[in-house]
């Protein structure tokens, strides 16, 4: 019956049949729509494939005036450095009305409003200022404030930019008193508009957005520049400091410029598909983990210059991993990285951690990296005498403590001779820890070890570990060989503090295993290898140790250096310290290295 | 004349590919109609469910009872301590605690999450590496222990199931842990086997009593997660991994999860980060909820590195939905 209803319906009128029809297809549309929606994986999924190039994290340098004139940004430092010296180390606000600059005034002159001025242990001015005064908002009505709803009240923003605390208080001109004060931490008011200009001055003079946009661009081809990163979901989590983020749109992308306004600094760029960004978040974090995991942790990236030539990678859990690298075309490594970062603070308690580094997401890392890898040239006696290879790792509060600053180097030399070396820039849980990085370096070819007995050099027929100071040297500070049977290979030569770079001696604990094809010790990504807090030989590297024959096959070397850190004045070591320059809080660093030099026995 | 019959045949075909039409139609309207049926069902809470969160019946162990810990004792997992401890509250801020006692089975598992008490007082924790895997190895990641409430031993409750081998890329396996009094259902959020590429986390709805899955819910990287009921139902609010936002997915009145998982607030923006994700979600009184952020990017990190903030959050029965207090 109900077809025959709907037969009779159709067959009735054509034009109702097409009506019909189209009223069908609509519902089948509908109904496909439902289904797909209904049927639809509500969170997660996996990313969509966008054409849109990436950014670039910019390297944390102040812009070179030589290469780009700011003026802006010279005079704003001259004003800052004149504020400090002031009675009250406050920037104020200029060309306000009256009423406006009465409230400014009497804001801060009032010792309630100052409270964040000095730095409690040292008295030092702190880099203060005026970032907004606005009527009063019925938002803003409080017990404190009712009054303001029948008086002429303010309220007036001030920015601390060593704290990165926001200070507001709330002014009766009528009372000419401030009635409350409010503090917010880790926040930033919107910014007046001069920095907005400064701002826009410092992204259109960058590299890094020149680069991405192809020119140079104008200052006022940037737009939603006085957005303040707080309001527009940007922020630098990291460093702490003021954030905006000036847009070039290009066509149907945007380039986001972070720039940190306490530093006058270029964060780095990143693009975006324009009205696609609703739920993307662009900060400094977001960016420089964006740019450091499609960059270098999900790709190999290929490095010839001068006589060497090498691929490396940013691994999960063991730092920089280089492989293939070649002299002149004869390979030397197959691959070396840095396994783990053992720090004890006590022998007694065991107290300490046992830290990886690595990528920045979705890695075993702790400490990771912000920034990719450097390149830089060797320079001795104003020769460039090789380059290095640098990457660093943070913890996120980094130089507060507990927290840490890692480095792994890679030297390598115009004549064959090349240095592995881990650093360590503090600052740590305690000044009584000791610093054990623990190097891996695979040697390509068959190999045989031997070390120095302080007469000739005896081979190592098995697998076996020695401590540094338990050897002894040849009159060239070489303490081990290792040699193919071609007569070809390295001297190796443990850190003394010979190198000129602060260190003061490894006293490293030196490993050599089999290398195996069908086994894997330690060639894949590594989880944590050893404990935080042995003092002795057991590290973690032997466990490979098992008494194989390591004369003529491949070679595995570990090399764990011990540093011990030091926080007193004038002798810091592994160590860092935060101190007041310019109103605002920065890193003091001093670092400590550790890595054998590699001699080339005869090159090829 | 040919043109003509066969114009005059054509209602006939007309007719029966209508009648397929129709068909198809209906069928794919009813398969449509069921899905969000499904999806959007849920069941009315009954009378003798209360409304709110839904661990009011949690006390402390046995064991720890007669040891004389009080209801105010603390089981605690926390950064420098492996395992479990528990011990008595100071009674003064910034004091040591005391009457510190730890089983020698309770570090078995390395270091531990947030822990959850059921109705007897039985604890239910899982691993959960700090800064690195030497203490947490892999293979443990996904799986449940249980502290006995009476003999305070702990032991493998339960070894969940991962979607994927161990990834380099994710260290991670169990996230959150919760409890349903109502249904005497603990909660399992796993991440187990998800990487950069790939999504393949699971919740699941565990029976206490038998150790098996109940029911779960796929291919979704949840971290911190809860259970309350509304009038309209119970429903298990879960944080999103890899995103800075709060979910939440229908369960029946025996607390089996159903239908699709909705969106219920972007946490995108809050705290001075503005980008943590929900590690815990703690409902207090009949219409709050306080998610626990922090950092969390598929990597390890150090307490001294986690910034944790409490945001909390008050139910509109109106709207259903929930709104940030601050």
């Amino acid at each position: 019956m109900f077809k025959n209803l709907f037969y009779r319906t159709y067959s009735q009128n054509n034009r109702n049949v097409k009506v019909i029809r189209k009223i069908f297809r609509v519902l089948n549309f509908v109904i496909l729509i439902l289904i797909i929606t209904a049927c639809n994986t509500a969170p997660g999924g996996s990313a969509t494939a966008t054409s849109t190039p990436l950014g670039a994290v910019a390297p944390r340098a102040t812009l070179d005036p030589k290469q780009y004139s700011l003026p802006a940004l010279e005079a704003q430092a001259t004003l800052v450095q004149a504020v400090l010296g002031q009675p009250i180390p406050i920037l104020l606000l200029i060309g306000l009305d009256s009423p406006r600059a009465l409230a400014q005034d009497i804001a801060v002159r009032d010792p309630g409003f100052q409270g964040d001025l000095w730095d409690p242990s040292t008295g030092a001015p702190l880099r203060n200022e005026i970032f907004g005064v606005y009527p009063l908002r019925e938002s803003d009505y409080t017990e404190a404030t009712a009054r303001c709803a029948d008086t002429q009240c303010y309220r007036v923003e001030m920015y601390n930019y060593a704290k990165n605390l926001t200070t507001i208080g709330m002014i009766s001109l009528n009372d000419r008193a401030l009635l409350a004060v409010t503090k917010i931490p880790d926040a930033q008011p919107d910014i007046p508009p001069y920095l907005t200009d400064l701002a826009v001055q410092i992204a259109s003079q960058s590299p890094e957005v020149a680069a991405a946009l192809g020119y140079v661009p104008e200052s006022d081809q940037a737009v939603m520049a006085n957005t303040k990163t707080a309001l527009n979901r940007t922020r630098c989590q990291r460093s702490r400091h003021l954030c905006v983020a000036p847009t070039f749109v290009v066509r149907e992308r945007a380039l986001w410029a972070i720039v940190d306004l306490t530093d006058g600094v270029l964060v780095g760029v990143r693009w975006t598909d324009v009205g696609a960004s609703g739920g993307q978040v662009i900060t400094e974090r977001s960016l420089q983990d964006d740019v450091v995991t499609q960059s270098f942790c999900e790709k190999t990236t290929s490095l010839e210059r001068g006589d060497w030539r090498m691929d490396f990678i940013l691994t999960s859990s063991d730092g920089l991993r280089l492989s293939n690298v070649h002299f002149k075309d004869r390979l030397v490594l197959d691959s070396a990285k840095l396994v783990d970062w053992h720090v004890s603070y006590s022998a007694t308690e065991a107290f300490g951690y046992s830290d990886a580094i690595g990528c920045p997401v979705f890695s075993q890392a702790a400490v990771v990296a912000f920034q990719g890898p450097v390149v830089e040239d060797l320079i001795e006696d104003d020769q460039i005498v090789g380059f290095v290879l640098e990457q660093e790792f943070w913890g996120e509060q980094w130089p507060l403590p507990c927290s840490y600053y890692y480095e792994q180097l890679f030297e390598f030399y115009n004549d064959g001779s090349f240095r592995v070396v881990a650093g360590n820039v503090g600052r740590g849980c305690g000044n009584n820890g000791t610093y054990r990085p623990v190097l891996r370096l695979a040697f390509a070819n068959q190999n045989a070890f031997a070390t120095w007995d302080g007469g000739d050099w005896q081979d190592w027929l098995t697998e076996q570990w020695q401590l540094q100071t338990e050897g002894d040297q040849t009159p060239e500070g070489y303490q081990y060989r290792i040699l193919d049977s071609g007569g070809l290979g390295y001297y190796i030569e443990p850190g003394n503090g010979q190198f000129g770079d602060g260190g003061r001696g490894d006293n490293a604990y030196i490993y050599v295993t089999r290398y195996h094809d069908g086994r894997d010790e330690g060639d894949m990504d590594m989880i944590t290898i050893g404990p935080c807090c042995n003092t002795d030989h057991q590290q973690g590297p032997e466990r490979f140790i098992d008494s194989e024959s390591i004369n003529g096959t491949g070679l595995v070397l570990w090399y764990v250096a011990q540093m011990q850190n030091d926080d007193t004045p004038g002798g810091e070591y592994c160590w860092a310290d935060s101190a007041l320059d310019g109103g605002v809080y920065v890193a003091k660093e001093y670092p400590c290295f550790a890595g054998p030099l590699f001699v080339p026995i005869s090159n090829p | 004349m040919p043109k003509k019959r066969k114009h005059k045949s054509s209602p006939v075909r007309f007719n029966s590919r209508w009648v397929w039409g129709v068909a198809i139609t209906a069928i794919l309207g009813a398969v449509a109609m069921a899905v969000m049926v499904i999806n959007s069902s849920e069941q009315k809470l009954p009378p003798r469910f209360g409304l709110g969160g839904v661990t009011y019946c949690q006390v402390v162990p046995e064991f720890a009872l007669e040891m004389g810990y009080t209801v105010s004792a603390i089981m605690s997992t926390n950064e420098r301590e492996k395992g479990l401890v528990i011990y008595d509250r100071p009674t003064e801020l910034a004091q040591p605690p005391t009457h510190v006692y730890k089983h020698p089975s309770w570090d078995q598992a390395g270091y531990l999450g947030t822990p959850v008490n059921d109705k007897f007082g039985n604890i239910y924790v899982a691993p959960a590496p700090r800064v690195n895997l030497y203490d947490n190895p892999p293979e443990q990641q996904n799986t449940v222990y249980k502290v006995d409430t009476n003999s305070g031993e702990m032991a493998e409750f339960i070894k969940l199931p991962s979607a994927a081998p161990f990834s380099p890329e994710n260290p991670f396996g169990i996230l959150g842990l919760a409890y349903d009094c109502d249904t005497n259902s603990l909660y399992v959020t796993s991440i187990s086997g998800s990487d950069r590429a790939k999504e393949v986390g699971i919740i699941y709805q565990i029976d206490p009593d038998s150790g098996e899955i109940v029911s779960q819910l796929k291919n979704i990287d949840a971290f911190g997660v809860g259970v309350f009921n509304r009038t309209l139902g119970k429903r298990l609010y879960f944080g999103l991994a890899r995103e800075s936002e709060v979910w939440s997915v229908a369960l029946d009145n025996d607390g089996r999860i159903k239908g699709k998982p909705r969106f219920e607030f972007s946490m995108v923006g809050w705290g001075a980060d503005g980008d943590d994700k929900a590690r815990r979600i703690i409902f207090r009184k009949s219409d709050e909820m306080i998610v626990r952020g922090s950092l969390f990017n598929f990597n390890l990190l150090a307490g001294s590195e986690r910034q944790q903030t409490d945001y909390p959050l008050r139910y509109d029965p109106v709207q259903d939905i929930w709104l940030p207090l601050n």
